[in-house]
């Protein structure tokens, strides 16, 4: 081999280091297992399962987050703090903005939102059948609708986010006014009642949002914004329609085998064909030092003042107010920490933490406890109203004599606290007491009644520290 | 350039593919780096020029000139025949060969010696009797193992009479009758004199040379030798490896290399290892460091997927046979990591196996047999004693007693007695056994290594194996002058029957945790399912036993590594190599559990097969070009070009309900209940240019430049290509005119080094938006979900870490003593942590390069010859300090990590180490419920007598369970140190092992499960020493059911110091024709820890893979003393 040779050999060697662009798809990062933005919404089935997504991420909501919220800061329930130090702190108001459910609340709501703002943005652009296409984005709307609703009863006044975010670096976004939130979400729930079926009745879809379930919460959007007329109006809509009904015995409501039954409007839904898909309600209301095998329990209860409300002979105490359980294998196990709430037992549970109870975010009892609280606002005690909660006062009887009678000959005022004393009664540990009493002005004196001498800035929870942290527009909530 | 390009068709093949110099070039360079020595002699620059001179006063002169000695037999070299010969600075190589070509004189370089022979065509080896006044001399040379050292220069001293050893290496020379001295050098021994005396045959044995700075070491892309080291690089040998029984190679780093500490997260066989050189660097991503093999970076997948409760932690390493290994070199400084530039940052890791000889044939049979045994069993209370406790918390809850008083329960406490002793259930003597037989040697042409291992190690956990079968070949053949080929190739298969090791569902949990008063067998015969039984109020734990003798958890693991390459020199001192090569790892876990282990016992039967399979492509060109200009100035330069590229593939499934167990996971059709499968495909590719230049100014003056410029597919479209250069500088005191004449210096040399170097361990499509697809249900049937799930960062890049680094190498007494020391400062920003975004993005995090961290250090590492002669006793030793502190996050100066196994909460705060432990300061315990009432808001609500008291850190007056905590302890060490005695006398050899890790703190979970509630077993001390009201103590409060979670504690001091190893060999004096030499040796392994940890070993890091939380103990596989019995036979 000649030098000349050589030095060729090496000055192809030393221009091969410099080509660079011989492996510059080496460089390109294409995804392989999973979708990018530009391939997720191609076709009706990426539609559906983008709205699935939806109703999945409303589950971190509407499980124990929605009833600590809901209900620990009323006068129902309370809870343990040795099971739940946190729960404990918003039950006897010594919350902060720190207080990690906030955030949490916060936080799943606007993820659930993004979802939706997603489907609305995405799916009109798909071909599809168009029925199915626009059903599909009123699904969305109803679940954003309902999101925004939680975030300004809870908040006051929220980011109002209807798009997609694209910019992650210019993330400072404002609080907008309560009303102008709110007319986000009845437009919202308007275009939903016009394009929802009235019911599902295949597999896989049985759960979605219906008509009557976009009526039904801008019932109770109205009802809290005092608007009594159209609260009536959606409310008798749902009514007439006959397309639901109380379940008779009480008993059934919550049964796991009996979900998404006739008294049923809209529930998150959950199932124990994998422990993954289960709800925690049953662990965290469980009797104490017994569930399932040897666990330490549930730390949810009752407070003995609400299990001492009941009128003699009320059904609905003997279900759901409890202080000793037969165990599937026959063993009584006894309450050692007073009364327990006994809505989500079940005997066929999953999981420590995972149970088949869906969550029960409307159903036909709220309804007709509604229209009697719409009408009393608008024209006092009338029959139909009468007949309204006397419907739910009814049932509590089970066919027995004793128990609460018909209620009749009661002032406005008088009508209004039985309403709000029915709805505790009736719907207890679903997540409804505190926007209940929020909504007719007693918190304060319910949480004074329980000896929390608390003051407005209790109205409303605080914008979650770490929220503000992150987005520096965010202002904080007076007294925080 | 146009022109030539189109001229070449192959440059358009190169934009498309990735492997194109492989087809342009065959090259060329040093074989295995370690042959640079004889290459560098060659390339020393020669001016000479002669005419008609005898050839020996031309020898004379090419001897001062090229600093080189020749040796040969007078009467077989004519040295008077006359020759001319010119050069003007030319190569010695070059040189010779127009020298001694026409001469029909060939020459091996020995050393510093050139030998010359007569070619074999010539003529004959003159017979003895030629040589009538002179006395024919045999001899056999060996090395201190007693194994043949061919190629050893042997000269007669004042002459330029010698000869060579040959293959055998024996020798043969003729001598003077009277006083002559026969002088015997070789490379990397000391050189031996010898007096003849009277005697025609001698046996010589060569002891190793200890000054060993002509040692060359093993750096990236090359090899330099110890003097000639600019940068921190440590190295250890077969000896070390040897040493201990270990299933994989990283494990013996463990105490014996200054600033890398090792810890085995698992020691089940063949389980995981947390390796840290000079500290963590990242908080979220990869701390471990580069591995490369031969020149092959690996990468280390997760092992394939299990059900769940099949959580554990392989060692993907094991595949590697630990004997295969010639030598680990730990690079630590930028100087010498940045030529792996955005995989540097961590330190390197490089693996070289061992690779046949010149000369020697040798069959090697190695075999060892050992057992095993937990090292301590812990004192834990019995069955008397734990019901008992589960009675006395039921009496201060205010309810009734359980046992002995229902009618579920009606034996009493007493009669209870000892009850099971679940550790001696699961626990067991475990044997180990490891064979291999190694053939090698070569000719000048061809060298071969070829090996076959079986290893085969059962845990001391019942039902616990690792098995491996490995299979090496390496070859280096010289086709030319100028071209060399050679391979390096492993073929492995592993079989891991592995047990759960998270808490207390696994085995080890289990049983440390589980009452003792529960039996094996239930009263039908079959597995006791239930903790005691139903209704018993003890914590839901499995029956280990049960989990451990019906369930199965196999990791297959198969990996085929290996490479080719070809050196081509180019031009004189100009060397191209191109290797390709792959790494193809496979691994596949079968999990099943039947209905008698209490995670199926709801399913009746629950299986699961995971696989994984990555497949690894590597081109490297690499251009070395070695030049010595004059005696001032030396240069060594690398330049390269390399791709790699990785694929992933992972599948899972699993499945419930079977109709029956006996096929297990090898068959989840059978099951009736079919979960859906999941894949996964994932893609790296990473494009390098690399270069280094070594310049030596007066061989006292060391300057070495680095950079390589890496781009990389992780990277985000705006960061594709990083840009990582060091430089070090150093100078050899030692060799200054006024030490050089030293008598007690012999070595110093001071080195500076600072560069960059990056960490690409930050995951993969990170910088991508993306969405994932799950299921969830409407009433009872599952549908499925796309969702958005991460947002996108177009800026994402490597983490950056710049390094400074001061050391001294320094030997005194002809470097009898050996001192380095090095100081460092780490500082690595563009930290990659999760940004939180306000949730009305629909996001909650983003992933950014923000914040930074520092490590700083100081290590040393000593080393010392005490005596020699007959005895002989060195001395080595190690020890690292390294300082971690947080210098910036991104929000806010601080967040809590909660471990998501033990929920302990560290604290990565600014100004303090990653992952100190954040809780509350235990204060002892309330004496009396009055003490509580007069402590006000100092105690917590429900306190009682005997309820543990914290302390109102921040002395509000009010103790708070979330503001009253503090940082309460780290599990990073202060330092961490080796040391090494070895003392060999004639044929015996014993080496003596110690290793400890000073002033880190264990989180010990364990206590926190079992002391927090009767349900689960507490350690005896407990049931001594818990406050009651008759017996009050200050050190553990009352059976109830208090907090203790996140506080001190918890806490406990994890120094240790370890004999970890002792081993004694001896080389059996036996000399057959069929045996060339054996050595049979005892060894132990952990033999005694010196510790104040109450759990079974303090050398514990569960959650191996964090970085923010280290020392937790979350029940780990306990350490075992190992006895082994070995020994080598050499053919």
């Amino acid at each position: 081999m000649t030098v000349m040779n050589r030095i060729l050999y090496l000055l192809t060697f030393l221009s091969g280091l410099l080509v660079t662009g011989g492996c510059q798809s080496n460089l390109e990062e294409v995804p392989l297992s999973f979708l990018s933005e530009s391939n997720s919404f191609n076709n009706a089935a990426d539609a559906t399962t983008a709205i699935n997504a939806v109703y999945d991420r409303a589950k971190a909501i509407y499980q124990m987050p929605m009833i600590i919220l809901g209900d620990l800061s009323g006068e129902d329930l309370w809870v343990r703090s040795d099971g739940d130090p946190v729960a404990n702190e918003i039950d006897q108001f010594k919350y902060t903005a720190s207080t990690t459910y906030f955030d949490s609340f916060y936080t799943n709501s606007y993820v659930t939102i993004d979802r939706a703002n997603r489907v609305i943005e995405n799916v009109p652009k798909i071909q599809m059948d168009t029925k199915l296409r626009d059903q599909i984005v009123g699904e969305a709307k109803f679940l954003r609708a309902l999101h925004f609703f939680n975030l300004v009863q809870a908040f006051g006044d929220v980011p109002l986010v209807v798009k997609t975010t694209t910019d992650v670096v210019n993330v400072k976004i404002p609080r907008d006014p309560t009303e102008k939130v709110y007319q986000q979400i009845i437009q919202d729930l308007q275009d939903a009642e016009k394009v929802l079926p009235v019911s599902y009745t295949a597999a896989g879809e049985i759960g979605r949002a219906t008509v009557g379930a976009a009526k039904s919460i801008l019932a109770k959007v109205y009802l809290t914004r005092k608007d009594w007329t159209n609260a009536a109006t959606k409310a008798k809509e749902v009514i007439d329609a006959k397309t639901y009904s109380l379940v008779p015995d009480y008993k059934d409501v919550f049964t796991p085998e009996k979900e998404n039954g006739p008294e049923h409007i809209f529930s998150i839904q959950f199932s124990c064909i994998q422990p993954k898909y289960g709800s925690s309600m049953a662990s965290n209301f469980a009797i104490y030092f017994s569930y399932p095998i040897n666990l330490t329990g549930g730390s949810f209860q009752v407070t003995d003042s609400y299990a001492n409300s009941f009128v003699a002979g009320d059904y609905r105490k003997q279900v759901a107010v409890i202080t000793q359980k037969t165990l599937a294998d026959g063993t009584v196990v006894q309450s050692r920490t007073g009364p327990h709430l006994d809505k989500y037992w079940d005997y066929n549970a999953c999981g420590s933490s995972s149970a088949r109870n869906n969550f029960l975010v409307i159903r036909y009892a709220d309804v007709l406890l509604m229209y009697a609280e719409a009408l009393n606002e608008l024209n006092g005690p009338s029959a139909e109203a009468y007949n309204a909660i006397n419907l739910v006062r009814a049932r509590a009887r089970k066919g027995a004599t004793t128990g609460p009678q018909d209620l009749t000959g009661l002032t406005q005022a008088q009508f209004r606290d039985a309403v709000l004393q029915e709805r505790s009664w009736e719907l207890a540990g679903e997540g409804h007491r505190r926007w209940d009493l929020l909504r007719t002005g007693k918190l304060l004196a319910a949480a004074q009644k329980q000896g929390y001498a608390i003051t407005d800035k209790y109205l409303l929870f605080p914008i979650p520290t770490f929220e503000r942290d992150a987005n520096p527009a965010l202002t904080q909530n007076p007294g925080f | 350039m146009k022109k030539f390009r189109d001229s070449f068709p192959l440059f358009t093949l190169m934009k498309l593919t990735c492997l194109p110099l492989l087809i342009t070039l065959v090259s060329v360079s040093l074989t295995a780096a370690r042959d640079g020595m004889a290459q560098d002699l060659l390339n020393r620059p020669i001016s000479i020029q002669f005419e008609n001179r005898d050839l020996k006063t031309v020898l004379r002169r090419l001897e001062k000139a090229a600093n080189v000695k020749f040796t040969y037999v007078p009467q077989v070299v004519e040295t008077q025949q006359k020759v001319s010969v010119r050069a003007s600075n030319d190569p010695l190589e070059t040189v010779l060969e127009r020298l001694l070509k026409p001469l029909n004189i060939s020459y091996q370089v020995s050393g510093n010696y050139i030998v010359l022979r007569k070619k074999p065509t010539s003529s004959a080896m003159p017979t003895p009797a030629m040589m009538a006044v002179d006395q024919l001399i045999s001899g056999t040379v060996v090395d201190e193992k007693g194994e043949a050292l061919p190629g050893v220069s042997v000269l007669l001293k004042g002459t330029q009479r010698g000869t060579t050893t040959n293959s055998q290496g024996t020798f043969q020379l003729a001598v003077p009758e009277k006083g002559s001295v026969l002088v015997f050098s070789f490379v990397g021994y000391q050189t031996q004199e010898i007096a003849i005396g009277n005697q025609t045959t001698l046996s010589i044995r060569l002891a190793t040379d200890d000054k060993a700075l002509s040692e060359v070491v093993v750096i990236g892309y090359g090899a330099v030798k110890k003097r000639d080291l600019t940068g921190s690089v440590s190295s250890i040998g077969t000896n070390e490896l040897k040493a201990q029984p270990i299933s994989s190679f990283n494990q013996a780093l463990q105490g014996r290399v200054s600033g890398v500490q090792v810890t085995n997260a698992s020691n089940a066989p063949g389980g995981g290892v947390t390796i840290r050189v000079r500290g963590g660097n990242s908080i979220s991503a990869s701390n471990d460091p580069l591995y490369v093999i031969d020149g092959f970076p690996v990468t280390n997948p997760a092992s394939a997927q299990g059900a769940n409760g099949s959580a554990n932690f392989p060692n993907v390493l094991s595949t590697i046979n630990p004997n295969d290994i010639e030598s680990i070199e730990v690079l630590k400084d930028a100087s010498a990591t940045a030529i792996y530039g955005s995989r540097g940052a961590n330190g390197v890791v490089l693996v070289t196996t061992r690779r046949g000889k010149e000369g020697m044939s040798n069959i090697d049979f190695e075999a060892y047999y050992g057992v095993s045994n937990i090292t301590k069993l812990l004192n834990l209370a019995t069955a008397e004693d734990q019901t008992a406790l589960k009675n006395e918390q039921l009496r201060n809850l205010g309810f009734s007693e359980r046992y002995g008083y229902t009618t579920a329960y009606p034996k009493k406490p007493s009669d209870y007695g000892v009850g099971t002793n679940w550790q001696k259930e699961i626990y067991r003597a475990a044997p180990m056994q490891n064979y291999q037989l190694s053939a090698s040697g070569g000719t000048d042409k061809l060298r071969y290594l070829i090996s076959g291992s079986y290893f085969n190690q059962d845990g001391i956990v019942i039902a616990n194996n690792f098995k491996r079968y490995t299979g090496r070949m390496n070859l280096d053949a010289k086709l030319s002058n100028r071209l060399k080929i050679g391979t390096n190739f492993l073929v492995t298969y592993s079989i891991n029957n592995g047990i759960n090791e998270a808490g207390t569902n696994g085995p080890v949990g289990a049983a440390r945790t589980i009452s003792p008063a529960s039996p094996v067998y239930d009263a039908t015969g079959n597995w006791q399912l239930l903790n005691v039984g139903p209704g018993s109020g003890m914590a839901s734990i499995p029956n280990p036993v049960a989990v451990l003798r019906t369930s199965t958890n196999v990791l297959y693991t198969s990996r085929v590594l290996g490479n080719v390459f070809a050196d081509y020199q180019i031009l004189d001192g100009l060397t191209a190599r191109v290797s390709v090569g792959t790494d193809l790892l496979t691994s596949r876990r079968n999990v099943f559990y039947t209905p008698q282990t209490l995670v199926a016992n709801t399913l009746n039967g629950y299986g699961s097969n995971g696989n994984s399979s990555n497949v690894n492509l590597l081109n490297e060109n690499t251009l070395t070009y070695t030049r010595t200009l004059n005696t001032n100035h030396a240069f060594d330069i690398v330049a390269g070009l390399t791709f790699q590229s990785n694929r992933e593939d992972r599948t899972y499934q699993e499945a419930q309900n079977f109709a029956n167990y006996t096929l297990g996971a090898n068959n989840l059709g059978q099951g009736s209940v079919l979960i859906a499968p999941t894949t996964t495909v994932q893609k790296w590719g990473l494009n390098s240019y690399l270069g280094r230049v070594n310049y030596r100014f007066k061989d006292r003056y060391l300057f070495t430049l680095t950079g390589r410029i890496d781009g990389s597919s992780r990277f985000g479209t705006n960061n594709k290509y990083g840009f990582f250069p060091s430089g070090a500088f150093a100078w050899r005191v030692s060799d200054e005119p006024f030490l050089k004449s030293s008598p007690v210096v012999s070595d110093l040399k001071f080195r500076l080094s600072y560069g960059f170097t990056g960490n690409d361990g930050i995951g993969l499509y990170n910088s991508l938006s993306s969405y994932a697809t799950s299921r969830t249900v409407f009433g009872d049937t599952e549908v499925l979900t796309t969702q958005a799930s991460t947002i996108g960062n177009p800026d994402l890049r490597w983490e950056k870490t710049g390094q400074f680094d001061a050391g001294v190498d320094l030997g005194f007494l002809n470097n009898r003593f050996q001192v380095t020391a090095d100081y460092y400062i780490k500082t690595t920003t563009d930290l990659l942590l999760a940004i939180d975004l306000p949730a009305t993005t629909g996001f909650t995090t983003v992933t950014r390069n923000i914040g930074s961290l520092q490590n700083h250090g100081f290590e040393l590492g000593i080393s010392s010859v005490n005596t020699t002669g007959q005895v002989k006793w060195t001395t080595s030793g190690n020890l690292s300090f390294n300082r971690n502190k947080v210098l910036k996050l991104a929000d806010a100066d601080q967040y809590l990590v909660t471990d998501p196994n033990t929920g302990m909460q560290t604290i990565v705060k600014v100004g303090e180490p990653i992952g100190s432990f954040y809780g509350r300061v235990f204060d002892g315990v309330w004496q009396s419920t009055d003490a509580v009432k007069a402590a006000g808001t100092l105690a917590q609500t429900g306190d009682l007598g005997g309820a543990p008291r914290f302390k109102d850190v921040n002395g509000d007056g009010v103790f708070n369970n979330t503001t009253d905590r503090t940082i309460i302890g780290n599990g990073l060490p202060k330092f961490i140190y080796g040391l090494t005695n070895t003392v060999s006398y004639k044929g015996l050899d014993l080496s003596v092992f110690l290793q400890g890790v000073q002033g880190n703190q264990i989180f010990n979970y364990t206590r926190s499960v079992t002391e927090t509630d009767p349900g689960a077993t507490p350690l005896k001390s407990f049931i001594d020493d818990h406050w009651q009201t008759d017996k009050p103590s200050n050190n553990r409060p009352s059976a109830r059911q208090w907090n203790i979670s996140n506080s001190s504690y918890l806490i406990e001091n994890g120094s240790f110091l370890r004999l970890k190893n002792v081993s004694l060999g001896y080389r059996l004096p036996i000399k057959t024709k069929a045996i060339k030499a054996a050595r049979v040796y005892i060894s132990g392994q952990n033999l005694l820890t010196f510790t104040q940890y109450s759990g079974y070993d303090p050398e514990v890091n569960s959650n191996f893979n964090s970085n923010t939380t280290y020392g937790i103990d979350n029940f780990a596989y306990p350490v075992s003393r190992t006895y082994t019995i070995g020994g080598t036979l050499t053919f």
